[in-house]
Order: structure tokens, then C-alpha cells, then sequence
């Protein structure tokens, strides 16, 4: 298997928060090239959302992260970016600490697996 | 049987409940946590640095283009000026105090947009991503003076201290170079 380096999976999961920002998919797609070159563009899937906070009521919903794919050198390559703590909103699905079985029956963290779940649909 | 599940998923559930109250107790007791090294979390953030600058159109500087900036963090901050008889503007900086995030580390992440109406259009001048809560981190520690030319047919898209500007502007500063990495190496797995 090619692996990718270390060096610009670290640099991604920085940049999501960024990225997700963008107002429009062609700003999204300048901005990717301004910082990466030509190595990388977004998935046709749109910016995956997620829903995070506590209990129903508080909840909201925002852009979680998104698809990337590679190109030139790097064809053959997805990145699925997810962001992590950037809203006060956050803090209710990290303190969710209760232990959760993710559908392959592994033991999980249920606040992530809360948020992972409200933006499976769209990654399948 | 049913009853020994029962136990078993108690047990790990006051495994973890115990875990988060240590936590707690950590983060409430050592206001100092969080705020040394390369996580340091300050207080005091800036949202959008003091900005002075022209506006043109086709090269000419415009008198009363309004400009209209957008901060965005959690919420909305708006507010307005309008540019002077030689197409000169000023937004002054703002901060905000983030107390929260001394005990509830977030990432700082604040959208900026200024939008100019002229004549009944919109152009989008400025739209940014501050990643950075220090002052004029925008142009890397110095004063924010910027050229807009609202004729541009594309923004100008360039990274400064990670963080992504687009606009119609240029100012003083040396963008983020371009990011390479190594080809991606076959592992023998």
C-alpha cells in the first residue's frame, strides 16, 4: 500500500478548520490550491455535516469536515477530514464520555460516535 | 446472565464517569493548564486586526462605497463605514476576551468578510479565516494597509500564518509558500 506522508495528514487535519469555512465550492477549491498546489481537490460529495452538542434542543448542526481526493502524484488517494473542537457546542459531545459500540461492535468514545453517525449517510 | 451485562456496562460507565471527574478536577484546579507551550490559550483574541486602506474601481480610488464587515465567532459582529473623498476607509481591531476557553480548549477559528456596495452591486472585498488570536497576524505583525481594486474579475487567494485570505486586496506582507510533500511511498503492507 502507498502510504502518504505524516507531515501532510497533520497539515490537513490543521487546515479542515480553514477550509470548511469557505463561502463558496470555487473559493473552497483556489483556497486548496493557494496552500497544497495541485495535489489535492474536493470530492463532489458538499461539506459534510454534523451534528454536535448534548442532549436534543441543543444541538447544532455544522460543517464537520469533508472529502478530498488525490491527484497527480497522489491519484488513487481519498482524505475524509473531520474537525474537532472549534464551537463551545463541541465541549457537550466531548464531555458525552459514555462508552458507545460502533456497528462493527467496537468500543468507542459515544459523543464522537454520535457525530460520526449523523454524517455517515453521506460518506457511504 | 442478562444481570452479569448489566454489571459489566455499570462498571465501565463508573470507569469513565470516574475518569472525566478527575479531569475535571484537573482543569478547575490548575487555571494554568492550558496556557503554556505551544497550546497556549490567551485571553485576550483579536478578531479582526485594525485595517486602513484605499478602495478603487479601474484604478481610480471611489468616495462613499459603504463597507459592510461580518465577524463571525460562535456569532455574528457587523459593522459599517463608508469610504472618504479619496477612496480611504479605516475598521478599527477587534478583541474579544475568551475566558471559556481557558478551561474548554477550542481552536480558534474566526471568519472575517467585508463586503462593498456600490452603485446597487456587492463585491465580496475581503473573506478570511483567522487562525491566529494575535494582533496585525494578518500581515504578520504589521499594520494592516491595504489596496482593493473591486474591478478584479478573481480574488487573490493567499495564506498568511495558516490562515486563507481571499480578496480584492493586496498589502504589504509575504504570503505562506506553497506546500510540498513526498510522493507517496509504497510500504510493502
Amino acid at each position: 500500500m502507498a502510504r502518504v506522508s505524516p507531515q501532510l495528514t497533520s497539515s490537513l487535519a490543521k487546515d479542515v478548520y480553514a477550509l470548511s469555512q469557505s463561502s463558496s465550492i470555487k473559493d473552497a477549491l483556489s483556497t486548496l490550491n493557494a496552500r497544497y498546489g495541485k495535489i489535492l481537490t474536493f470530492a463532489d460529495s458538499n461539506l459534510l455535516n454534523a451534528r454536535t452538542g448534548g442532549p436534543a434542543g441543543i444541538k447544532i448542526s455544522s460543517a464537520f469536515g469533508f472529502v478530498l481526493l488525490g491527484q497527480g502524484d497522489f491519484k488513487g488517494h481519498a482524505f475524509i477530514l473531520f474537525r474537532g473542537t472549534q464551537l463551545l457546542a463541541d465541549w457537550l459531545t466531548n464531555f458525552n464520555i459514555a462508552p458507545a459500540r460502533t456497528d462493527a461492535g467496537y468500543l468507542v468514545h459515544d459523543g464522537f460516535n454520535k457525530a460520526f453517525n449523523s454524517m455517515k449517510p453521506k460518506l457511504s | 446472565m442478562k444481570l452479569k451485562i448489566a454489571k459489566k456496562s455499570f462498571r465501565s460507565f463508573s470507569f469513565y464517569l470516574t475518569i472525566f471527574l478527575v479531569s475535571v478536577a484537573v482543569l478547575a484546579t490548575s487555571s494554568t493548564f492550558f496556557s503554556s507551550g505551544a497550546n497556549a490559550v490567551s485571553i485576550k483574541q483579536c478578531l479582526f486586526s485594525s485595517m486602513t486602506g484605499v478602495v478603487n474601481l479601474d484604478g481610480k480610488p471611489v468616495a462613499n462605497i459603504r463597507l459592510v464587515r461580518t465577524i463571525n465567532y460562535n456569532k455574528d459582529i457587523v459593522d459599517e463605514t463608508v469610504t472618504d473623498e479619496n477612496g480611504k476607509f479605516e475598521f478599527p481591531a477587534v478583541f474579544r476576551n475568551n475566558y471559556a476557553g481557558k478551561i474548554l480548549p477550542m481552536e480558534f477559528v474566526v471568519n472575517q468578510a467585508i463586503i462593498a456596495h456600490h452603485n446597487g452591486k456587492e463585491y465580496e472585498m475581503w473573506s478570511g479565516v483567522k487562525r491566529k488570536p494575535e494582533e496585525n497576524s494578518e500581515s504578520r505583525g504589521k499594520a494592516l494597509q491595504v489596496t482593493c481594486e473591486l474591478g478584479l474579475e478573481d480574488k487573490l487567494h493567499i495564506w498568511v500564518n495558516d490562515s486563507p485570505i481571499s480578496s480584492l486586496c493586496t498589502w504589504d506582507v509575504e504570503p505562506d509558500p506553497v506546500l510540498t510533500f513526498g510522493k507517496p511511498e509504497e510500504d510493502g503492507l
